[in-house]
């Protein structure tokens, strides 16, 4: 329990003032800090390299292929939400899509 | 001389109105993003009172879905502090580009400024400075977005704090992680070559996670399952996050 606090207490800590400090590092300086331009270029890349491979760990078996689903619901409703995704760019909507079919599937799937 | 010429300056309540206005599309999708992120922290086996103080902390909500992943499958706290911070990385570049826009206010002006940084408050405010928008007061609609974005994000986190117990098992929330960041990856998406790192990322993970996730079937999530293939046990979660959940 204590061990646990103490994680928690770190994270928070080494996490919320780490962010702070990216966040500011420019912005505290002011206008004469530059961003050396090859480091710019190659900090642009980082949003997409880590969310494609965030996007393939958290597709565990049991998220995406549900033991208890009688069909298999969640794969078409992903690829659903991934073609919304696509075609919007949008978190809300690649949202709903995904949750909404998923939910209109199991339904259905009730039905039958 | 024609008084079309000379820009009207708003006001900074019509600037910061006017950054509200064009973020409110935008506050639909964090208020869902906000609620993951509150059950997601409550999952990882955090307090209400914790769930919120991370939140509000951390105020980034990919990386606070990471770190809560990561502590929920009992990753060390190093490897979770460096997980949150590396994706919040791009933070550095946003820093950069909008420096020279705050560059007269005062140090816990700019401090506030700073911690109020977030993607789409980037993004909209530097479409509005490099458009034809020469009348804004740029600190003030800056302030519109990135506010308006911070209590929509807080809003949804308390939301997902107060349902997170709640929520039936079978409606599946789970599956929305994959969705968002999913959502994440096609809006960082710009160009080929971008969609190339993505691709050598995705191959990455796969090869380090992949036979830990599909071979082996350990469900702990990405720290959880790299430690179990490298031990090559099996190994359950400890928190709930990322398996308990049907």
């Amino acid at each position: 329990m204590q061990s646990e606090l103490l994680q928690f207490a770190t994270v928070t800590l080494c996490v919320g003032t780490g962010t702070l400090a990216l966040r500011a590092a420019f912005i505290l300086p002011g206008s004469a800090a530059r961003l050396p331009e090859g480091f710019r270029r190659a900090l642009a890349y980082v949003p997409a390299a880590v969310f494609a491979g965030l996007l393939v760990a958290s597709l565990h078996p049991e998220r995406v292929i549900h033991p208890g689903d009688p069909v298999q619901l969640r794969l078409p409703a992903m690829l659903l939400a991934t073609i919304v995704a696509l075609r919007t760019k949008s978190i809300l909507f690649t949202i709903l899509s995904g949750m909404g079919s998923l939910w209109l599937l199991n339904w259905l799937a009730t039905l039958l | 001389m024609s008084t079309a010429c000379i820009p009207v300056i708003l006001s900074r309540r019509a600037s910061f109105a006017a950054g509200l206005l064009d973020v409110a599309p935008i506050l639909l999708s964090a208020l869902p993003f906000g609620i993951i992120c509150g059950v997601g922290a409550l999952e990882a086996g955090m307090s209400a009172g914790q769930a919120l103080l991370f939140s509000c902390a951390v105020f980034a909500g990919s990386s606070q879905l990471i770190a809560t992943q990561f502590l929920a499958s009992g990753a060390p706290t190093a490897v979770v502090v460096l997980a949150a911070l590396a994706v919040n990385l791009r933070f550095l570049m946003y820093s950069a580009a909008i420096s020279p826009e705050f560059s007269r206010r005062s140090l816990p002006e700019k401090l506030g400024l700073s911690y109020l940084l977030t993607d789409q408050a980037f993004a909209i405010s530097m479409r509005a400075y490099a458009g034809d928008r020469s009348g804004l007061r740029r600190t003030s609609y800056y302030l519109g977005t990135a506010l308006g974005l911070f209590l929509a994000f807080q809003l949804g986190n308390l939301l997902g704090i107060s349902l997170g117990s709640s929520l039936p098992a079978h409606w599946g929330i789970e599956f929305s992680v994959p969705l968002i960041f999913c959502a994440l990856l096609t809006t960082a998406i710009r160009k080929r070559s971008m969609a190339i790192a993505a691709a050598v990322a995705a191959l990455g993970s796969l090869l380090l996670c992949g036979p830990a996730l599909y071979a082996r079937r350990i469900h702990c999530g990405p720290a959880g399952d790299l430690r179990g293939f490298l031990s090559g046990g099996e190994r359950r979660c400890s928190l709930s996050f990322c398996s308990s959940r049907p």
